[in-house]
């Protein structure tokens, strides 16, 4: 049970985000319910995302959500959508409440006594004054009733007079007799069904009263299921505002630091994220961090920014002034959840309170994105995203800048750009700058580097020795090869891999103004058991090189066959791996997605599991959420190949991993093509890294194919 | 089975479009329509939805639409943003129309000896046309507008609002969050039919109860909340590294005299509707 919300002042960050994002998905599930008649009843799922808001988050908050939902289902499909918003509102409202406090279902339904009466009252209310819509309503579905019943008596008729006819046809009478007897008799139904139209349409605001008080009774009942089957699952995810510390008061000076023997332990936590931490940040310098996932770089880049140790002490002259201007800022992981602006120029002043003295222009052009002020962020790379968040921490003039992984999930051309800019800052500024990473090529430029591993400062001459054999406990790879179920190889793909794409060309919004050409003719063609890295940057079009491969887009022209025949009749036969695995994993626990993946039985689900390093026994009960973000990359890949695919396609399978995550990943798929035979794909931004699993590369600009060529791969 | 590609008179292979419906997206470029405040126009498709609801007569539709044509004439939309339906929709109109056209009644007509009643189809294309009115004004505020505006608009409007401490501020700031995390839900939700495509169908029971038959969409929408959640959680520490909430937009446009000559062109069709014959 979350516990419960902060019960007064403004929203902070976390509710307001929680409130706006679930906003956009009722938003979201209302206009598909909306506009595709066949999914309608999909829009009653937007009482989920509200009745979350509602669960982990005080009324002020919901309220937030259902205001934002409102306008934008408005400015999408107008007054009919808001009305489903507003309902989906109360109702999740009560019954989110309800769930976080506990109440019983018997005080839901009461409460549902009082709000549906009122919510009758405001739609007999609203009909009322809407009088002609109502009568036009109400004529309308008085005539299709009645075209209906016309329709009925007409081939009733047709039917009497067929029925003659064919009767003076000999030996066709018993026929006739017989059918005649298994068509219903218009008769005494039809006029009851009359008279309950008739008498609906006359007293509608009894009727209209009656639909709404059921409709709502019963929508909180499936309301009050439908959360509850939600709740008890997110319940795993426990999201923190990580940065959310209390306020330092006083001047602002978050440099020269000094850390005296910082620790930290998470609460609840059975370890300390950080131990024994003393190291100096002194002003104007570049100071590096490196570290791999989960060795508390990131813990001591959020100590730095203000956070509070749980032993040891930070000095500093001042409070370190999160966000202030002359205190700390932070650029972040994640290019595209870091940018709050829907345009370049208000994400640079986004949150500022007097934007007079800032100089977007100068800023913009600073950071390499010169007159870009009205482009929206949406239409930006990651690399360009990343600069304009370096662009929004520049506008409140920091003296300590960190960067918190910021080039993780950038190409090497952004990383580069970044990185570069990030150098230069100290000598432009004088602010001193804190780049964290796992890339030790980024750090040449810092002029003091430190190494973390598990939580300790390490001397980084001596650490740098042990990169290449440093290991990553919990996610530890020992490529099985799947042959313990006897007989022959339970991954080896069915013959006839090879993938074809003729003159494959895609286009966007074909047509529109919004036209956005990605793919301009592609003939590529992957042999079987082949290994192929197509290389682009953003733009190249090479994730939409992947969808199409899977078949699951069809190419605005060109044809893709899969050993003969177009691969869109045969979905799944080539397996796709998304970025985002969690995406990809659509059920409750492991084995049970791995069964809805395709695995057949609980041998099968065991041996993809150990493909990719995993243990059945261990891990098939554990929840999706209860995973790391890299087992469930891993997961998502064994239910890949649990369907047993001709070709396997991996977009950006490297981004965001660390270097032993990425040592693992490479040591997988090179045993997954060479000694099981797979045909694999991989689509990347980088050339580096995949020399043991692809030896062949397609370089991809501009939606063309630009180089193709050969190389030599060691074999299993 | 190699399906040929269907080809053109002229021989080419024809380009595959695929039904869209392109809502809340700006088509870039310079009219007085775009020049227009973002709350002026919110306000003139309020006013219009509310005139059409109460007046859903043919002289107030049509009104109203030769309004909202002109405007989409003066705003340069091109023919290729119409929303492009797919072939099912056409049916259902079809269908739904005949069966309401079937019910008769006045007014009728005769030709020779058959006499036609089309207060039935009368009534039905009324019904549609209010529809697809006010769809079609809301569109065209997507298509004029940029979504960084929007907020900003939504925030100027409630502002006397302040008076009775509405926390205005704060719910121009979810929206203008919801504007911005919309994108990237549109990308994740593709993403995630993509990946349930790439799947085996799962196994229909013959007979399903309510719980069976909601287990699946359960599944996908707590994939699709779980990431949402998470997204959550990083723009909230985006905010803090920001220092908290402030400004949300870098220039804000304020209405000016043609947002003022507008709104009374909007209020004349207003009016000339509920005075036109039939109202």
């Amino acid at each position: 049970m979350p516990e419960e919300p902060r019960a007064t002042g403004p929203l902070r960050p976390i509710e307001l985000a929680t409130a706006a994002v679930m906003a956009g998905v009722s938003v979201a599930l209302t206009v598909i319910g909306w506009f595709l008649p066949h999914l309608g009843p999909v829009a009653a799922l937007a009482v989920v995302p509200l009745g979350v808001v509602a669960h982990r988050h005080r009324f002020r908050a919901l309220a937030a959500a259902a205001f934002a939902a409102s306008v934008v289902s408005f400015l999408v499909a107008g007054t009919g959508t808001v009305s489903n918003v507003v309902e989906c509102a109360i109702v999740g409202g009560l019954v989110g409440t309800a769930r976080r406090r506990g109440w019983p279902f018997a005080a839901v339904l009461a409460a549902t006594a009082l709000i549906a009466p009122a919510l009758a009252a405001v739609s007999v209310g609203l009909l009322a004054v809407f009088s002609a819509l109502r009568k036009l309503t109400i004529e309308q579905i008085r005539n299709s009733w009645d075209g209906l019943r016309k329709f009925g008596t007409g081939l009733d008729s047709a039917w009497h007079s067929l029925a003659n006819l064919l009767r003076g046809v000999p030996g066709l009478g018993a026929v006739v007799r017989w059918i005649g007897r298994q068509i219903p008799s218009p008769g005494g139904g039809a006029r009851w069904a009359d008279h309950v139209v008739a008498d609906s349409l006359r007293d509608w605001w009894l009727s209209v009263g009656l639909i709404v008080v059921l409709g709502t009774v019963w929508f909180t009942v499936l309301a009050w299921w439908l959360l509850g089957a939600v709740l008890e699952r997110l319940k795993w995810i426990r999201i923190a505002d990580r940065l959310a510390f209390p306020p330092d008061g006083g001047p602002v000076g978050p440099v020269p630091a000094k850390l005296c023997g910082v620790g930290y332990r998470y609460p609840g936590a059975e370890s300390d994220a950080l131990a024994g931490v003393s190291l100096e940040v002194g002003a104007g310098e570049i100071v590096a961090l490196l570290g791999d996932n989960g060795s508390g770089k990131s813990t001591l880049a959020r100590v730095l920014a203000g956070r509070p140790p749980t032993a040891g002490e930070v000095r500093r002259p001042g409070g370190a002034g999160l966000g202030k201007p002359g205190g700390t800022a932070m650029v972040m992981q994640h290019p595209e959840t870091q940018i709050l602006g829907v345009r370049v120029a208000d994400d640079v002043v986004w949150g500022l309170h007097d934007a007079s003295g800032v100089d977007v222009a100068g800023l913009l052009h600073t950071v390499g994105l010169p007159g870009m002020e009205d482009r929206e962020t949406s239409t930006l790379s990651g690399g360009e995203l990343q600069r304009l968040a370096v662009a929004a921490a520049l506008a409140r003039k920091p003296r300590l800048l960190i960067s918190d992984e910021s080039t993780a999930m950038v190409d090497a051309d952004g990383r580069e750009r970044l990185t570069a800019l990030l150098a230069d800052l100290p000598a432009r500024t004088g602010m001193t700058v804190v780049h964290v990473t796992h890339r030790r090529e980024e750090v040449a430029r810092a002029g003091r580097r430190f190494r973390l591993a598990a939580g300790r400062l390490v001397d980084e001459g001596r650490a740098g020795a042990d990169v290449g054999t440093s290991v990553h406990t919990n996610e530890a790879v020992s490529p099985d090869r799947g042959d313990g179920a006897g007989g022959g190889d339970p991954l080896s793909p069915a013959a006839g891999s090879r993938l074809e794409l003729r003159g494959v060309h895609h286009v966007y919004g074909a047509g529109s103004p919004w036209s956005q050409p990605a793919l301009a003719g592609i003939d590529l063609t992957v042999e079987a058991k082949e290994g192929v890295l197509i290389v682009g940057g953003n733009g190249s079009g090479k994730s939409t090189l992947a969808w199409i491969m899977a078949g699951v887009l069809r190419p605005s022209r060109g044809v893709v066959l899969l050993g003969g025949s177009p691969v869109a009749g045969q979905v799944g036969s080539v397996g796709l791996a998304f970025q985002h695995a969690r995406l990809q994993l659509q059920r409750a626990t492991v084995a049970r997605d791995m069964r809805a993946a395709g695995a057949s039985d609980d041998q099968a689900i065991g041996a993809a599991l150990s493909a990719v390093g995993l243990d059945m026994a261990q891990i098939g009960e554990r929840r999706i959420d209860q995973l790391s973000g890299g087992q469930q990359r891993r997961v998502a890949l064994a239910g890949i190949l649990a369907r047993r695919p001709k070709v396997l396609v991996l977009d950006e399978p490297m981004a965001g991993l660390d270097e032993p995550g990425q040592a693992a990943l490479v040591a997988l798929l090179a045993d997954l093509r060479l000694c099981h035979g797979l045909t694999i794909v991989v689509i990347s931004h980088d050339l580096e890294g995949m020399d043991r699993v692809c030896d062949r590369v397609v370089r991809l600009e501009r939606g063309l194919v630009v180089a193709d060529e050969t190389r030599t791969v060691a074999s299993c | 089975m190699l399906t040929a590609p269907r080809r053109r008179r002229d021989g080419t292979e024809r380009e595959h479009r695929p039904a869209r419906l392109t809502l809340l997206r700006e088509i870039k470029v310079d009219s007085p329509v775009h020049q227009l405040w973002a709350g002026t126009k919110l306000l003139a498709v309020a006013a219009l939805s509310i005139t059409l609801s109460y007046f859903p007569s043919w002289g107030s539709i049509g009104l109203v639409v030769a309004l909202l044509l002109a405007t989409a004439a003066m705003a340069h939309i091109p023919r290729g943003a119409w929303p492009r339906p797919p072939r099912w929709f056409w049916i259902v109109l079809g269908i739904s129309g005949g069966l309401a056209s079937m019910a008769g009644h006045s007014p009728h007509l005769s030709v020779g000896r058959v006499t036609l009643g089309f207060g039935g189809l009368d009534a039905y294309c009324r019904f549609v046309g209010v529809s697809v009115a006010l769809l079609l004004a809301a569109a065209l505020v997507g298509w004029t507008t940029p979504l960084g505006e929007i907020a900003p608009a939504v925030s100027r409007l409630l502002g006397p609002l302040r008076w009775i401490r509405v926390p205005v501020d704060e719910a121009a700031v979810a929206v203008a969050l919801c504007v911005r995390s919309l994108p990237l839900l549109v990308d994740e939700m593709r993403t995630l039919v993509a990946a349930r495509r790439l799947r085996p169908a799962p196994p229909r029971p013959g007979r399903s109860t309510l719980q069976q038959l909601l287990d699946e969409p359960v599944d996908l929408l707590v994939a699709a909340l779980a990431v949402s959640m998470r997204r959550a959680g990083e723009l909230a520490e985006a905010i803090t590294a920001r220092g908290g909430t402030g400004l949300i937009a870098a220039r804000t446009r304020r209405p000016g005299w043609h947002d003022a000559l507008a709104l009374i062109v909007v209020a004349g069709a207003c009016f000339g509707a509920t005075q036109l014959p039939g109202s």
